[in-house]
């Protein structure tokens, strides 16, 4: 009987101890992760978006669009079939389209606009709305028709396209007025150390905003016309105006008001990006159009800024590297007979914290140049070609200036910047020699059929294969709205 | 050294051998016998036992056996004999105990599927093998260990039927996988099934470090057990065997059984193992031509200037090599020959409470790339133990500890390791030359690589683009150490006779610690070397409850009824510090760097708390129904879905048994259905800020990264996936019908099974538009369907008194298809990305086509590879052909042409189409194991061939060997002897082809007969060099041109075994029997495949998915030569 007792009190205190206990499934560490924030706050997340518009401004992207421009050429790898086969396909693109919006774009933009106006902020709202700008902007220019309107909206499951020309410029414009409006109620006390660029100066803030503006006026040259030019010129006269140092600095752009890039030095974490690309490969030459044209008209600083001369004393090969080898490498040189071009090297001057420059104050005076010319007012740009001359130490030129010296002005300055596509497409300045490719090769398009070889130049680009997959708004890669032999709205005329 | 310590180690085991001999005594019973089976044959080793006594003896390979019994327990009382050989029915027998001899033997008749004895069924249920609803499959003790492999999973491969077992390839230390019955799950890596190890879930988790396609081997941490510790393995394919799993079996369950002890004399066993290892095969490579291109050699060879750098022209295009000059196979003498040791030394026995079993192993594996880095050593120690403290109660523990160290070379897309440098490097670049056996010390040695031929002193930090492989092997260590202490203590109570509660507490804790690092002169960046260190804690708490109440209403009727509770507790840690720049060249400390770039570490846990009821019924002897159901609640459910429910139900009709003699002498009829789940991940309920890398610009290149932090000023931003507050648990839903069948008077056992797997509720991060914030929300959104067919057959065709043989033979084919990714239509193109090793646009994915490129079924749709093709007719390309004359269209070609036909250009060349399409699927058509034991008195030869049909590989490999030149299909073998310009000479290397004759592209890449091809250079001959392997012929070209045909027929194992245990031996050592065993492992392999070898896996037991080969290691062949000792 005794045994039984304890064999049942065994038995009931098993049967206890299995019910097992309350919260035994829930609660920090189970259910809540101890690994990351489920919130933060606007200033917090600015610097998360700049890490992240600084990465896309200078990234694959940038890299592939200065090789179309041919400010450098791919000679191995994937930047030889992007940069000289114009092999880009919807696949690359995917990550760069995806984070306009995800991750430290639009949709950590917004949050840390909302931060900063719920905490009454304008002023980090002000800087939210630049980015915003600054990132929308850059990818209508790219993508043309881009989602924007109904984006990061909780009821709409696959945002629409807006069209470029009359919905997305018109809203980015806005969107700046309001930044500027911002800054404009705001004051640059105390400092801001989570604005990395500019550390809170409202009025280094409210320039920008009004070269981004001119930036995106010109973007709509070739539909709009005057009208575009004259806004263009009407925003540069509020936009950045703080002249770098003449020589180095003026090649660099790294003068105080410019909006730059913050970096600092380590591979894969925080160092300047062209410098990460090529402290790790060899995969790209400067392009001989460039390097012809500093050649000719003796640009020696941005030369030496540019590039890394060879160790020869011939002054002629001096910018011209190591023979890439035969047509093969689909380099497209101005004198075939050498087939050889300089080293781009960022040893030399764009180091791993080089702050590179995205908007600046040598564009906006070149923006004014071309307006003024294209408008026939002023000076034509003379003086403002001028001024961005002395910068790096060259001689004025004299008037009567052509579109053609403006231009070319502004070539030769826009190095390793997205907008330099930008100004081709408009300007078809320089001629380029279109790639050739290696015998039996085809251009061709992972996700999107074949293209004829040897090429044009790409107008466009691909719309992400993630947002093509999962967006019916998407056309089809190669279909009418995403061939990238097409213009985008803003720019109807293809250069020959 | 080494042998010495061997040798000693014997010495002192023959010592106390012959020390602990018993001695005979007068009036003790000797009970002596033989043991056979019903055709004669000796059975060795079988057991006899008297278990009234706790005494037992086995036979030896006469089949005789002794057991003496003590004078004060020979009181003349009866008690019960029992022998027992596997693969046959137990035989009781009574005799009386009396001083002198007795004499007893036994024949045991055949009983294949060991019919009356328990199989483990999981979660502390047992069940005879004739009330099994469900297949069994099972491998014993022996099995496992004549395989010889390291790694117990490895000595799965073939064995069972729908055991998919992939090693990641030959390397010391590497993982293999196993898969049972198809992927049922797109969560990468978690494909693999439950692993319990004597009823505690236990850990197999693959550590990868860096990424799945580079950085090191790391091995699957069943690698801590010891194969001779485990006495079997039981393997429950899925949901209808291991519902009593719930959550966790989503995968199957493989339940491990360790060794113990047994009341009686104790036994000692010593073992010991030398394995002589070789890389099996090389790839072709060409000899005849060095670096350069265009037929020219560059002045930056070995001699030339110092200090230049080829930074293009680099490939193996070049001049011929010089007569006279050293060439190398740098695909075969990088690699030399590997040695391994084990020993395991063994003790079990027990009184008549207490039993016990100790263990010692000691593993020490050197690998087969030349020189003396890699290697793999283990200890393993394992006690396990019971008591039994009252007849009611009963005790015990079992505890088993490991430690590994290891180190590894760099492997896969990895320009610091291995392969990478050594099958790019020309073939008239002596790698060895200047770096060999050299270790980068405080004078620093100067490492020179094929693009960097000639270093100076000042040469540090100069980059070599690919570091030297032998210079690799020897200064980028990649050291990883663990420590495991894995066991439980368990309680078996009996409180009523009808009643029994077994408790298990189990605990599982594993410590792992790694550096990876590379030199100063290390090439890549960042340059001055650098260095990474790793921790990885896994905790894992199981607790397990479960009473068991029996009845019997009548002879005709009885059963159980059964309730059980396990709560699981799993805990996982990492510490991740890197740094940069080493100040000098050792130590590899991160107190001698100059940048540390962040840090990081993470941690997470998961808990399950289960319930479940068993319920047995046995009716009239014949007919047995089990059904089962199990509730579960786990932290990483959702909110709002915190509880599942799991049933299962089967039924086993044995409608004949034990009838002697006959056709049919056994026959059972089964039908299961059951449902199992998978966890989902901790941590995808809620949406996050991240502070860490940038992770998702899908770009190949460095200068793709910028962490949100700039100096000192750090910043988050919201992770791209958005969480999930309503996940539920990933749902498997199986039904398996089968039925086992002895014939023939048991000479012929034979099992048949039929499955199909309906997996629903499949995690998955969904992907949806950037554009609405989150490029992917996690969801229960995906449906797979996996059937197939199982069959083993056995037979007995030979078995008489000195000889038998039997063969065996196993035969699996699954097909899977991924049904539904999301339910949504608007999702119909989707697929799942990066379900493993991406390369340059080829990507390994799970996706919904049900037809591959060329309009064949896809037999599976998960991991399938994706990439690009030539042109072919009947795909859809419309409009002008790409570089043809004006004109020309795919339509006018096409036109009345076969589909898949290939569209030549007027060149002759074949005209790339940049359409990603679904070109291959690895995974296999069916797979098989032929297994064949001839037993000659006393030696036993056996033999065991892996067969795999189907299954293709993307040979990237390949691809890049064609681009850089250094393969050997790149030489046509013309005469260079007179070739004096670049360009004769590039000449005297074309190779002349016709696409689509004489066997070349011939074929489709999926195997299949292609049509003649169309177009306006169809026909033309062309001669094929730099241009062709450096474009579309090599890796910039399409990606279907190197989809290989993955099947092969191995010869797994091949043994021959001589058992030594006269009585002599007894007498004059005290030893009972010593074996000798001669095996071979991987000695000879039939294949199709040109790369190293279709077995190898890129992505290792990390990865969900097989099938591609980039820079893979070969599989290692063995020899492997062993002497058991047995008291």
């Amino acid at each position: 009987m005794k045994a039984s007792i304890l064999r049942f009190t065994g038995l009931a205190a098993l049967t206890l101890s299995a019910a097992g206990c309350s919260g035994f499934l829930t609660g920090p560490k189970l259910t809540e992760s101890p690994n990351a924030a489920t919130s933060a706050n606007g200033r917090q997340i600015l610097v998360g978006v700049q890490a992240a518009a600084f990465l896309w401004q200078q990234s694959d992207i940038a890299r592939n669009m200065s090789m179309m421009v041919q400010h450098l050429t791919g000679t191995n790898n994937q930047q030889l079939d992007r940069g000289s086969r114009y092999l880009y396909t919807e696949s690359d693109v995917s990550g760069f389209f995806n984070q306009v919006y995800s991750f430290g774009g639009l949709v950590s933009i917004r949050a840390a606009r909302d931060s900063g106006l719920a905490a009454g902020d304008r002023r980090l709202a002000g800087i939210a709305r630049f980015y915003e700008a600054l990132m929308v902007g850059t990818a209508a220019s790219l993508w043309g028709d881009i989602p924007y309107s109904e984006t990061l909206n909780p009821q709409v499951a696959t945002p629409k396209l807006d069209n470029q020309v009359t919905e997305i410029y018109p809203r980015l414009q806005a969107v700046l007025d309001s930044a500027i409006a911002d800054f404009a109620a705001s004051s640059s006390a105390p400092l801001l150390a989570e604005d990395v660029v500019f550390n809170g100066n409202v009025d280094r803030w409210r320039r920008a905003a009004w070269s981004l503006k001119a930036r995106y006026w010109m973007h709509l040259g070739e539909v709009q016309g005057t009208t575009a030019y004259q806004n263009a010129l009407a925003a540069t006269a509020n936009g950045i105006n703080e002249v770098p140092a003449a020589g180095d600095a003026g090649a660099d752009m790294q003068g105080a008001g410019d909006f730059r890039t913050v970096h600092g030095t380590t591979q894969d974490v925080d160092a300047n990006v062209w410098w990460q690309f090529i402290n790790s490969r060899q995969d790209m030459t400067a392009g001989a159009p460039l390097v012809n044209i500093l050649v000719a008209r003796n640009d020696t600083v941005r030369l030496r800024r540019y590039f890394i001369p060879r160790n020869v004393t011939d002054p002629a090969l001096r910018w011209r590297g190591d023979s890439i080898g035969g047509a093969l490498r689909g380099a497209t040189v101005s004198n075939p007979g050498a087939n050889s071009i300089g080293q781009f090297g960022t040893t030399a001057s764009r180091t791993a914290a080089f702050r590179q420059p995205i908007l600046t104050w040598a564009e906006t005076q070149l923006i004014r140049a071309e307006a003024e010319n294209r408008l026939g007012v002023d000076d034509l740009g003379l003086g403002e070609v001028n001024a961005v001359r002395a910068s790096v130490r060259l001689s004025p030129l004299s008037a009567p200036i052509t579109l053609a010296q403006v231009q070319e002005e502004k070539y030769v300055a826009m190095y390793q910047n997205i907008e330099a596509f930008n100004d081709y497409k408009r300007n078809c300045f320089p001629a380029l020699g279109t790639s050739t490719t290696p015998s039996g090769a085809t251009v061709l398009f992972v996700g999107g059929g074949s293209r004829p070889s040897p090429t044009a130049i790409p107008r466009r680009l691909f719309y992400g294969f993630g947002e093509r997959q999962t967006n019916p708004n998407i056309p089809r890669p190669n279909t009418a709205g995403n061939r990238v032999s097409d213009g985008n709205r803003n720019d109807p005329n293809a250069c020959t | 050294m080494r042998l010495g310590g061997r040798v000693s180690a014997l010495l002192a085991l023959v010592g106390l051998a012959a020390f602990a001999a018993p001695a005979a005594a007068q009036d003790q019973a000797r009970i002596t016998g033989v043991v056979k089976g019903s055709e004669g044959f000796a059975l060795s080793p079988a057991t006899v036992r008297i278990e009234a006594l706790a005494l037992s003896a086995n036979t030896r390979s006469d089949g005789s056996f002794v057991i003496v019994v003590p004078k004060d327990r020979s009181l003349g009382q009866r008690v019960s004999i029992t022998a027992r050989y596997v693969g046959h029915a137990a035989v009781t027998k009574s005799i009386e105990l009396k001083p002198g001899e007795v004499f007893v033997d036994f024949v045991l008749s055949a009983n294949p599927f060991e019919i009356g004895e328990l199989v483990t069924t999981g979660g502390g249920t047992e069940a005879e093998f004739e009330k099994l609803g469900v297949e069994r499959k099972s491998l014993d003790s022996l099995t496992i260990r004549n395989a010889g492999e390291k790694n117990v999973v490895q000595a799965l491969a073939g064995k069972l039927p729908g055991v998919v077992v992939q090693q990641q390839s030959g390397e010391v230390g590497s993982s293999a996988r196993i898969q049972i019955r198809g992927v049922r799950t797109l969560t990468q890596g978690n494909t693999q099934p439950l692993i319990v190890i004597d009823g505690v879930v236990s850990n197999n988790s693959t550590n990868i470090t860096g990424s799945a396609v580079s950085s090191t081997a790391s091995p699957n941490r069943l690698a801590d057990l010891n194969p001779d510790d485990i006495e079997s393995i039981e393997v429950l394919s899925g949901a209808s065997s291991a519902a009593v799993y719930g959550s966790l079996a989503g995968n199957g369950v493989i339940l491990i059984t360790t060794k113990r002890g047994r009341s009686g004399t104790t036994n000692y066993s010593f073992r010991s193992n030398v394995q002589v290892d070789e890389a099996f095969q090389g790839v072709p490579t060409q000899r005849r031509f060095g670096v350069g291109t265009g037929g020219a050699t560059p002045t930056c060879v070995p001699g030339g200037p110092a200090s230049c750098a080829l930074t293009a022209g680099f490939f193996s295009w070049g001049g011929a090599v010089p007569a006279g000059q050293a060439t190398f196979d740098w695909s075969r003498e990088i690699f030399g020959q590997g040695t391994s040791f084990d020993n395991t030394f063994q003790v079990s026995g027990g009184s008549e409470r207490t039993s016990f079993f100790l263990s010692a192993g000691s593993t020490r594996q050197q690998g087969f790339v030349v020189g003396d880095q890699d290697f793999f050593n283990r200890t393993t120690i394992r006690a396990n133990a019971s008591h039994q403290m009252t007849n009611a109660l009963k005790i015990g523990a079992n505890i088993g500890y490991a430690t590994s160290s290891q180190n590894a070379i760099g492997r896969g897309n990895n320009t610091n390791g291995l392969l990478l440098g050594a099958l790019r490097t020309p073939a008239n670049f002596n790698n060895f030359e200047p770096t060999a056996g050299l270790r980068q010390d405080a004078f620093g040695v100067t490492q020179s690589s094929w693009r960097f031929p000639n270093p100076t002193s000042g040469d540090v930090a100069a980059n070599r683009f690919f570091d030297n492989p032998v210079w690799a092997i020897y200064n980028n260590p990649a050291n990883q150490g663990a420590d495991r202490i894995f066991g439980n203590l368990n309680l078996d109570w009996t409180p009523f006779s009808f009643l029994s509660v077994k408790y298990n507490l189990g605990g599982d804790f594993s410590a792992e610690d790694r550096l990876e690092a590379r030199a100063q002169q290390a090439s890549g960046t960042p340059r001055g070397g650098s260095l990474t260190r790793w921790q990885f804690n896994e905790n894992i708490i199981d607790h397990q409850l479960n009473a068991t109440a029996k009845w019997t209403m009548s002879e005709n009727f009885a059963g159980s009824f059964q309730v059980g509770q396990q709560l699981y507790q799993r805990t996982f840690r990492q510490v991740f510090a890197t740094g940069q720049t080493l100040i000098t060249p050792q130590p590899f400390r991160l107190g001698n760097v100059a940048t540390t770039p962040p840090s990081d570490d993470g941690e997470q846990m998961v808990r399950l708390e289960g319930y479940f009821a068993q319920a047995k019924f046995d009716i009239g002897k014949q007919l047995y129904l089990i059904g089962t159901i199990r509730n579960d609640g786990a932290s990483t459910f959702g909110i709002n879905n915190q509880r599942a429910w799991y049933p299962q139900a089967s039924m086993a009709w044995n409608f004949r048994q034990g009838g002697a003699g006959g056709l049919l002498s056994y026959g059972k009829l089964r039908a299961a259905y059951g449902q199992s789940g998978q966890i989902p991940g901790a941590y995808q309920l809620q949406n996050f800020f991240l502070g860490g890398g940038n992770g998702n610009l899908a770009d190949f290149n460095p200068g793709s990264s910028l962490n949100p932090a700039i100096g000192a000023i750090a910043g988050v931003r919201l992770a791209a996936n958005r969480g999930n507050p309503n996940l539920r648990p990933e749902r498997n839903e199986e039904i398996s019908v089968g039925t086992d069948f002895a014939m023939l008077n048991d000479r012929v056992d034979l099992a048949l099974t039929y499955y199909q797997i309906n997996s629903s509720d499949v995690i998955l991060g969904l992907a949806r538009p950037a554009t609405t914030g989150f490029t992917s929300v996690t969801t229960n959104s995906a449906r797979i369907r996996n059937r197939g067919i199982e069959a083993s057959i056995n037979v007995r065709p030979i078995r008489t008194k000195d000889f038998s043989w039997e063969v065996g033979f196993n035969f699996a084919r699954n097909r899977n298809r991924v049904l539904q990714l999301s339910a949504d239509p608007a999702d119909s193109g989707l697929r799942v990305v990066g379900f493993g090793p991406s390369f340059a646009g080829r990507s390994t994915n799970a996706t919904v086509d049900t037809v591959d490129v060329y309009g064949q079924p896809l037999r599976g749709t998960i991991s399938v590879i994706r990439g690009t093709d030539f042109a072919r007719c009947g795909r859809g390309l419309t409009g002008a052909i790409p570089g043809q004359a004006a004109g020309v269209t795919y339509e006018s070609v096409c036109a009345g042409a076969a589909n898949n036909a290939l569209i030549v250009g007027a060149n002759g060349l074949p005209i790339a189409d940049g359409t990603e399409r679904t070109i291959g699927d690895p995974n296999a058509d069916w797979t098989g194991g032929l297994r064949s034991t001839f037993s000659i008195r006393k030696f036993t030869i056996s033999g065991f061939l892996d067969i795999r049909q189907g299954g293709s590989i993307q040979n990237m490999t390949r691809a890049s060997m064609y681009q850089y030149g250094t393969h050997g299909d790149t030489d046509g073998g013309g005469d260079v002897n007179n070739a004096t310009t670049p360009a004769a000479i590039q000449a005297a290397r074309g190779i002349t082809r016709t696409f689509g004759q004489n066997g070349f592209f011939t074929t489709l890449p999926n195997g299949q007969p292609a049509p003649a091809p169309v177009g306006p250079g169809a026909g033309t001959s062309v001669v094929l060099g730099e241009a062709w392997f450096g474009g579309n012929g090599g890796i910039g070209g399409p990606a279907a041109q190197f989809q290989e045909d993955g099947s092969f027929v191995r010869l797994r194992e091949v043994s021959i075994a001589y058992l030594w245990d006269s009585r002599w031996l007894q007498r004059s050592i005290g030893l009972s029997s010593v074996e000798f065993r001669a095996a071979g492992r991987n000695l000879w392999l039939s294949t199709n495949y040109t790369g190293f070898d279709p077995e190898t896996n890129l992505g290792g037991g990390a990865v969900g998915n097989t099938g591609f080969d980039w820079f893979v290691y070969p599989v290692a062949k063995s020899f492997i030569f062993s002497v058991a000792l047995n008291r």
